[in-house]
């Protein structure tokens, strides 16, 4: 029986809000464990400022290292890779490590045994004491591979923690776009909270990120962030979640109190210039919590 | 010496303006070839206002195993670094998830019996087409099937075959993970597109330490600009990426860009930038 609920914080093109309002929710809510998935750009620790309490590394995919001294030079490797990572300059051959994608082929093909698989240590993942409860976080050396897979990693530890403590709620901050690392952060969710702005941008990746949602079978509902800066989009968000019925959970403007929040790593909702904005937020939070239960 | 150009355009925190930059520098260049590699979320069409004329669905081969000719040893099963594969020996049973299958080749090259073919799979489409500003080709992007996990493969059939010269400018996806590599392997020149906030300065330093470790040449566009960043002059002298220009903050280039119309403010930064990378 499943009974710790999961709300992530999607929206599909970057920057229109996800990591501000995931930490003024974290701010707000009880009983939960903070998740931030969004691994190769981390942000969410600029607003929680965790303790780092435990760090582990994280493994990822092999990378094919060429022997120079056995290599006959056959360019064997270099015509099966698919990924383009053998390169060969001055007759001599090596593997780009950016590009391999660790599938061991050419270590297998390899007539002389050149080449070997050299195991690679591509991000940490914490577990952190915040103020507003326990953090899992993580971080991919740039340029890693496998960001899906320690998305998949921080999900399992926070459940693990949430489990361990009787804890109800896990309130994840997730990456940009709709591949492997979204995949990873939706699957088992219960209800994903998608931040959209009223741009032509922001309204095309509304309805990319919703399908991936939908396919997943997770609820939604959607938040108008900027809502000001183009009332004709903001009506055409509206009217695409009444088709899709989807509710609309809260409509926030264009407000300089929420740039200089950030620019201080506060959040609207502990700004007192900001009230008008906690508002907004705690309406939020009740819906999100109504949606997943207690 | 072909006198060819790329400038991949990138941001680590999305969100930026990497977009605005991307398809500003393409419509100010002459003859600038306009590329759109965030294929989960492609948006350089409501700037760059293609006139489409070519678009066709992008395939990867994934295996399809012959159960006739299949003897489950589990070679390829084994082999398999995604797990994409699974032979039940007793039962004599395979299985090909193809969601997971990264079209890496390796169960088809090793099958003792040559009973793999493979099947080409849609990724995702590709569009090409004229820009507003142009007379030739001008404009690709690729549009990422949704449900699929990695765009690296469509990225880099976006940027096979580039002409000699001609200026090419790639609009990079989000992040610094796989896909933001495939699309800054090709480049000449790595430009960034930072925000003077604590989000935008830590994903800068990300950027940066990752385009020094591929070893490529770089320069740093400061967008939603108010006044002088320390972290952000520091940052760009450790890591020898000059600041080229700056856009201001302002609500009229947001407002602007909701609707796909480049702001003059933008165009004059881009014009300084334009000075400086040639």
């Amino acid at each position: 029986m499943k009974s710790i609920k999961e709300i992530v914080v999607l929206s599909g093109k970057g920057g229109t809000g996800k990591t501000t309002i995931t930490a003024s929710l974290a701010k707000l809510m009880n009983d939960k464990v903070i998740v931030d998935s969004d691994v190769d750009a981390a942000d969410m620790f600029i607003l929680l400022d965790p303790e780092i309490m435990e760090s582990n590394e994280f493994k990822g995919k092999s990378v094919a290292v060429i022997d120079q001294d056995k290599c006959t030079g056959c360019n064997r490797c270099r015509e099966l890779c698919n990924f383009n990572a053998v390169e060969m300059k001055d007759n001599k051959y090596s593997v780009n490590e950016f590009m391999c994608d660790g599938c061991n082929l050419c270590a297998i093909e390899c007539p002389v045994q050149a080449i070997d698989m050299e195991e690679q240590i591509v991000g940490e993942w914490y577990r952190s004491k915040t103020d507003f409860g326990t953090m899992i976080h993580a971080k991919l050396k740039p340029g890693a591979e496998n960001s899906g897979n320690l998305v998949t990693m921080v999900k399992h530890q926070a459940r693990r923690n949430a489990e361990d403590n009787s804890i109800n709620h896990i309130l994840i901050d997730g990456p940009p776009g709709i591949g492997c690392p979204v995949t990873s952060s939706l699957s088992g969710a219960d209800f994903t909270i998608i931040v959209t702005e009223p741009s032509l941008s922001g309204v095309h990746d509304l309805e990319r990120i919703y399908s991936l949602a939908d396919s997943f079978n997770v609820s939604a509902g959607i938040v108008i962030n900027k809502f000001d800066i183009n009332p004709r989009l903001t009506d055409k968000i509206i009217w695409y979640a009444e088709d899709k019925h989807i509710p609309v959970i809260g409509i926030i403007p264009f407000d300089d109190c929420i740039v200089n929040a950030l620019m201080n790593k506060e959040t609207p909702v502990e700004r007192s210039d900001c009230g008008h904005i906690k508002e907004i937020i705690k309406k939020i939070h009740q819906y999100a919590i109504s949606e997943i239960g207690e | 010496m072909a006198d060819r150009r790329i400038i991949t355009v990138l941001s680590g925190k999305g969100g930026t303006g990497k977009t605005t930059v991307a398809s500003a520098l393409a419509m100010t260049m002459e003859n600038a070839y306009y590329i759109d590699s965030d294929v989960e979320e492609p948006n350089g069409k409501f700037f760059m206002k293609p006139n489409i004329n070519d678009s066709y669905t992008f395939k990867n081969p994934v295996p399809r195993i012959d159960e006739n000719k299949c003897t489950f040893c589990g070679k390829c099963a084994d082999g398999c670094e995604y797990s994409a594969i699974s032979i039940i020996k007793n039962s004599k049973k395979s299985f090909v998830f193809d969601e997971l299958c990264h079209s890496c080749g390796l169960c088809w090259t090793i099958c003792p019996e040559n009973a793999i073919d493979q099947f080409p799979k849609p990724v995702g489409d590709v569009n090409k087409g004229i820009a507003d500003t142009c007379s030739t080709e001008s404009f690709k992007e690729g549009l990422l099937n949704i449900g699929l996990p990695s765009g690296v493969p469509l990225i880099n059939h976006l940027l096979e075959d580039l002409d000699d010269n001609r200026t090419y400018i790639i609009d990079a996806p989000p992040g610094t993970s796989c896909p933001v590599v495939a699309a800054l392997m090709p480049c000449d020149f790595a430009l960034i597109v930072t925000e003077p906030t604590p989000f935008g300065i830590n994903d800068l330093e990300l950027t940066l330490e990752l385009i020094r470790d591929i070893g490529r040449k770089g320069g740093i566009v400061i967008n939603k600009f108010r006044n002088e960043n320390r972290e952000i002059k520091k940052l760009s002298e450790e890591y020898s990426m000059p600041i080229l220009a700056t856009i201001p903050y302002e609500r009229s280039i947001a407002e602007d860009y909701s609707d796909g119309v480049l702001n003059s403010r933008v165009t004059d930064a881009v014009s300084d930038i334009i000075g400086r990378i040639q």
